[in-house]
């Protein structure tokens, strides 16, 4: 099994006519991804790699059964899209472009919020069900390279880490239930918790990987998730960024969620909370893989 | 980096209708002697620099003549406020106040959704405020579909312990604010303290817009004004820096930098958030000392790398280089690794004395390492070579502590 995302979910692609969605749609549908109708405003009756195109959400709704849509719309676009999506009654929407205005995030988030819709992102670098299916550029062109199917579930608010980490775990057999790049902006919409949650209700995950990043209070939240039982499997983290915390001068990183604010976001703090939560916390690259060994051997 | 100067976040916060203190910008103690004289002869006079805690650096000031004005600016513009050398002032007309506030919009990550910080005891530094009177400090979420109703505005001024009048003049300046904050896309507005005058009037005595990066495609009158002033957020841009924004500049459509000099000895060029903040703090670990800071999102950059790493080669003192990235997915790394392979040539240093290592993988890699192979004693790694390998790798090398 797998969360969000296997060959079954029927996929939506917004922006289906853009250069992005162009490049990316075979890759996805190579791998094993259900694509089964695209949305460009303007472009319908056209069709992507023998996908049908529609001139909107609303139509694309009335021919086919849609489970997810995902968004390669760029940023300044990404608004009205989404909310589209959203009002259109979509039940999970993907969000890729990176640089999305906060304002409009918010917006988005707020009535994706209200009308009870999942989102993934902005700046999410992608999803992968290893074996079943793929959203998003993570993985290339040839995914078997850093994914392969398995029991441990990944979730990072880093696209590039995310997928060093699994390189790693497939390097070292390890094989991936699923695989999401939350996105590295301020406001996101789903975190840790939400896929925590998914992960727990999931029999094929035995344990997960979270990659943290200082600023917002995401992997406070989950530690709390966890500390109280909301999820029952072992898990390992790692959050770089502590010398940050005492450093006179602020290393510039391209992600804006990653501010420490206040003293709030802190990385000495996350990790704190979630070793209080009996999570196991890496506090260097090496030790994530031999970690998860050592919680799948407990598991 | 996108925050605007108090001159400007004073005339936003004015155009959205809330009061502000005359003012007038000036670059020497003549011009603010004469500005005291058009301001009414009592006058406050602070560096007009793109950080806070000025009152701190002693300098804002109080002048009442116009000797007190030319003598307050003169040792002001020799002053530095965190790193930052006053090279302007801004000089504003004095207020009578009989009481500060202190409000503050901007997002709250957990909530997603505009936050208002409110405290009726305003004119002290918000975290002292948060971390000594947390009671005294109001949260106010706001829906950002529905908007700040004024209705709502004048319940959390009330709720802050305000009454009467003064508080349907503060609820009238929140909403002004929360207007500015959604008009001009800002990712924090801060206006403290907003002063009741003794006449009776509110206006913000000080004030702060920080406009979000990633809408300012919405307002190119706005970018164009953030300038270079506010350098890295934290001193202003070294030379190497300005260097680095010249060579962004070639192509503002591929490739966009983001660059840092540090005071270190090792060339530290690792691309990607995550992955870049670990290798940092690997390299940290193993006691390398970073010279640079290095991001560049993907494309077609090939000439930008070469630019980029000729500059940071330039570098005096600089011991060794290390360029690397997370596996990529679809970016061909040979692109990268061209400009690399070009700069390094030209340096035509030997790089069996100077170390450079250079780890890249994903797609085209074996162009990368048929062009790696062209420069003698590059030292050349792909995906089994971890963020701590390369840490530890690129330290012994810079440091001289391996001689093999």
């Amino acid at each position: 099994m797998s969360i969000l995302l296997d060959s079954t979910t029927r996929v939506l692609v917004q922006g289906a006519t853009g250069a992005e969605a162009r490049r990316l749609l075979p890759t996805m549908t190579d791998y094993g991804t259900r694509v089964v109708a695209g949305v460009s405003p303007g472009k319908g009756g056209e069709s992507v790699g023998g996908v049908p195109v529609y001139g909107t959400v609303a139509e694309a709704l009335r021919e086919h059964e849609v489970n997810l849509s995902v968004l390669f719309v760029p940023a300044r676009f990404v608004r009205e899209a989404a909310l589209e999506a959203i009002e259109a009654g979509v039940p999970t929407v993907h969000i890729l472009a990176e640089g999305v205005p906060h304002h409009d995030a918010c917006a988005l988030l707020t009535r994706a919020t209200e009308k009870g819709t999942f989102v993934i992102g902005p700046n999410s670098q992608g999803m992968v069900s290893p074996g079943r299916a793929k959203l998003g550029g993570t993985g290339g062109e040839v995914p078997d390279l850093m994914f392969r199917p398995g029991p441990v579930g990944v979730v990072s608010r880093s696209g590039g880490m995310g997928a060093e980490i699994c390189l790693f775990l497939t390097r070292a057999g390890i094989g991936q239930s699923t695989y999401v790049a939350l996105g590295g902006d301020l406001l996101i919409g789903s975190a840790f918790v939400e896929m925590l949650a998914l992960f727990e209700q999931d029999t094929e995950t035995r344990v997960v990987v979270m990659f943290g990043e200082p600023g917002t209070d995401r992997e406070e939240e989950a530690a709390r998730f966890i500390a109280s039982g909301g999820f029952t499997k072992p898990v390992v983290a790692m959050i770089p960024g502590e010398f940050w915390e005492t450093s006179p001068t602020p290393a510039s990183v391209s992600h804006t969620g990653a501010l420490i604010e206040r003293g709030r976001g802190a990385p000495s703090g996350k990790k704190k909370l979630l070793r209080e939560a009996g999570v196991l916390v890496a506090e260097r690259f090496s030790q994530v893989v031999p970690l998860v060994q050592q919680a799948l051997a407990q598991a | 980096m996108s925050r605007l100067l108090e001159n400007d976040s004073l005339e936003l916060l004015s155009e959205g209708g809330l009061p502000v203190p005359r003012f007038e910008v000036c670059t020497d103690a003549e011009e603010a002697a004469r500005a005291l004289e058009r301001l009414g002869g009592r006058v406050v006079i602070k560096a007009l620099v793109p950080v806070g805690k000025r009152g701190k650096a002693g300098t804002v000031k109080f002048a009442a003549s116009v000797d007190e004005a030319r003598a307050h600016a003169d040792a002001i513009l020799g002053m530095e406020v965190r790193r930052f050398p006053v090279k302007k002032l801004i000089v504003m007309e004095a207020l009578d106040i009989a009481r500060e506030i202190f409000c503050s919009i901007s997002f709250d990550a957990p909530r997603k959704c505009p936050l208002i910080l409110f405290s009726a005891e305003g004119g002290v530094d918000v975290e002292e405020l948060a971390e000594h009177h947390p009671d005294k400090l109001l949260e106010w979420p706001v829906n950002i579909l529905e908007g700040l109703k004024a209705q709502d505005a004048l319940e959390l001024a009330r709720r802050a312990g305000l009454s009467g009048g003064l508080a349907e003049q503060a609820a009238r300046a929140v909403c002004a604010m929360y207007g500015v904050f959604c008009a001009h896309d800002c990712e924090m507005i801060e206006v403290n303290p907003l002063a009741e005058l003794a006449d009776g009037r509110v206006v913000a005595a000080a004030g702060v817009v920080q406009l979000d990066a990633q809408a300012l495609f919405r307002h190119p009158e706005l970018e164009a004004k953030l300038g270079v002033e506010g350098g890295n957020g934290w001193r202003p841009f070294t030379d190497l820096e300005m260097r680095m924004r010249e060579i962004d500049a070639i192509d503002p459509h591929v490739g966009a930098i983001r660059f840092s000099e540090l005071d270190g000895d090792i060339g530290f060029m690792v691309t990607g958030g995550g992955y870049g903040l670990s290798s940092l703090e690997a390299l940290l670990d193993e006691g390398g000392k970073p010279a640079t800071t290095f991001d560049i999102t993907p494309g077609r950059y090939e000439e930008k790398m070469r630019q980029a790493v000729e500059a940071v080669l330039s570098k005096p003192g600089i011991k060794g280089l290390l360029l690397a990235g997370n596996v990529s997915n679809f970016t061909r790394v040979d692109i990268k690794v061209a400009g690399v392979v070009r700069a390094l040539k030209e340096a035509n240093l030997d790089y069996e004395k100077f170390p450079v290592i250079i780890r890249y993988a994903g797609p085209g890699v074996e162009e990368a390492r048929r062009l790696i192979a062209g420069v003698p004693g590059v030292e050349w790694r792909e995906d089994e070579a971890s963020i701590e390998d390369l840490a530890k790798r690129i330290v012994a090398r810079s440091y001289g502590s391996d001689e093999s």
